[in-house]
């Protein structure tokens, strides 16, 4: 599955919890919390230099 | 007092319930390790979906099947719940193949499969002197294509191991059946994550690295994603492929297929997907239910959603807006605007998500309207 335009998302408390991510044609948001399996290809690839995570704005 | 002795002729003692009969009846209930084995529910799409590399990819119709294309294999397959069923059963998965590619290279593979949650692997006691022999069973038929497919197990804790076998469908309904030794070695963790790997291969590479050279007799560490006698379902567009009735079960045995109510079978496939559209309508079909009402004059929304049944993990959650069923989006009513809803999320969690709703509402009165997925897949 094709991950792209993956940016941080903040919480009311300041926390980046969230990953905005587009998969496939839609945007989503991931948890970062391991085991979600979105969340682990997401930084499978980013460990493997294929995708990066904008830091939230 | 006298005492009556009754001997038991062999009928009446079959008919007999005796301890061994009540416990092997017991042991009935909640047998089958495989869940919607009987392609009842399917939450994404009842209708067909095409499915192809990267292009919804993955769970898609009956939930807990997902098609994968493995090595961006070519070709692509329409994929859907059927009514082509067996006596017995209501509904079947479907696949046809709908865009054809005439030869696999390399670990290309194309194959239908269950990933099972290692917690619920227990029972069979993997990695101990007292693992236990499974069976599967399934009910198959084809259309068009007599060639063998594979059925493939991978263990995923641990070091893999890897169980292929070699079957040939017929046009005809049959029940196919596979007893798979247990291992002392391989392990699964008692946690949510993937366990096991079922899967129904359906076209391979015949040379690839990945074929194994003959039927396995027990568990091996050897990569093994298929049998190197396998055919290629996706050369021809003719060709359709029904199964149903899928049951993982301990023993040596392939018993009568579990049949659950629909609503039991709903449950347990709502820990790894749900939406908020009432089932049967499609995803981002317009008509919003969750409504959010606006609080205090800065004009925030908030509110909370809780899922079905504790999820799996934390998931993925896709918003559309209740309007135009627009993903990413929320509805402002009042406004007649779908708002993004980037900074919608508070946090989401197993047991559902709290969300925060700020930019695009215009005033307190303003009326939000929008829906949601929710995928822990494994």
């Amino acid at each position: 599955m094709e991950y792209k335009n993956a940016q941080y998302k903040k919480n009311d408390l300041g926390q980046s919890t969230i990953i905005e991510v587009t998969i496939g044609d839609k945007t989503s948001h991931v948890p970062v919390h391991v085991g979600n399996t979105d969340y682990d290809e997401i930084m499978k690839q980013v460990k493997a230099g294929t995708l990066t995570i904008k830091d939230a704005d | 007092m006298s005492r009556t002795t009754i001997k038991l002729s062999a009928r009446d003692y079959n008919r007999a319930i005796s301890p061994d009969k009540l416990n092997a009846q017991a042991q009935r209930t909640n047998k089958n390790i495989i869940i919607n084995g009987g392609m009842q529910v399917a939450q994404r799409s009842t209708s067909t979906v095409t499915v192809g590399d990267s292009s919804n990819e993955g769970y898609s119709t009956v939930d807990r099947f997902g098609l994968q294309f493995n090595a961006s294999a070519g070709g692509a397959c329409e994929m859907s719940q059927s009514t082509d069923t067996p006596d017995g059963f209501a509904n079947s998965v479907k696949i046809k193949c709908s865009t054809a590619d005439s030869a696999h290279t390399g670990t290309e593979s194309i194959y239908l499969d269950q990933r099972i949650e290692a917690q619920n692997l227990q029972p069979l006691g993997y990695g101990t002197s007292g693992a236990k022999t499974m069976t599967i069973s399934w009910y198959m038929k084809t259309v068009n294509y007599t060639d063998p497919i594979s059925l493939a197990f991978e263990t995923r804790d641990g070091t893999s191991e890897y169980y292929v076998k070699s079957y040939t469908p017929t046009t005809s309904w049959a029940r196919y059946t596979c007893t798979v030794p247990a291992s002392t070695s391989a392990t699964f963790a008692n946690d949510n994550g993937r366990g096991l790997d079922v899967k129904f291969v359906i076209a391979g590479s015949s040379s690839g690295t990945n074929a194994a050279a003959s039927d396995s007799t027990a568990w091996s560490t050897t990569r093994a994603d298929y049998r190197n006698d396998i055919g290629n379902f996706v050369v021809s567009t003719s060709n359709e492929i029904y199964i149903t009735g899928v049951q993982l079960e301990i023993g040596d045995k392939a018993t009568d297929f579990e049949h659950e109510s629909f609503s039991e079978t709903l449950e347990k496939c709502h820990r790894y997907y749900t939406k908020s559209w009432t089932y049967g309508s499609a995803v981002t079909t317009t008509g919003g239910i969750i409504t959010a009402s606006n609080v205090g004059s800065v004009h925030r929304s908030f509110g909370n959603v809780f899922w079905p049944t504790e999820m799996r993990v934390a998931p993925t959650v896709t918003w559309y807006s209740g309007e135009t069923g627009t993903s990413n989006k929320w509805r402002n009513n009042s406004d007649g605007a779908d708002i993004t809803a980037a900074s919608a999320m508070a946090a989401i969690g197993t047991k559902g998500y709290g969300f925060v709703l700020s930019a695009g509402i215009s005033a307190i009165t303003d009326s939000l309207h929008g829906h949601y997925e929710a995928s822990a897949e494994l």
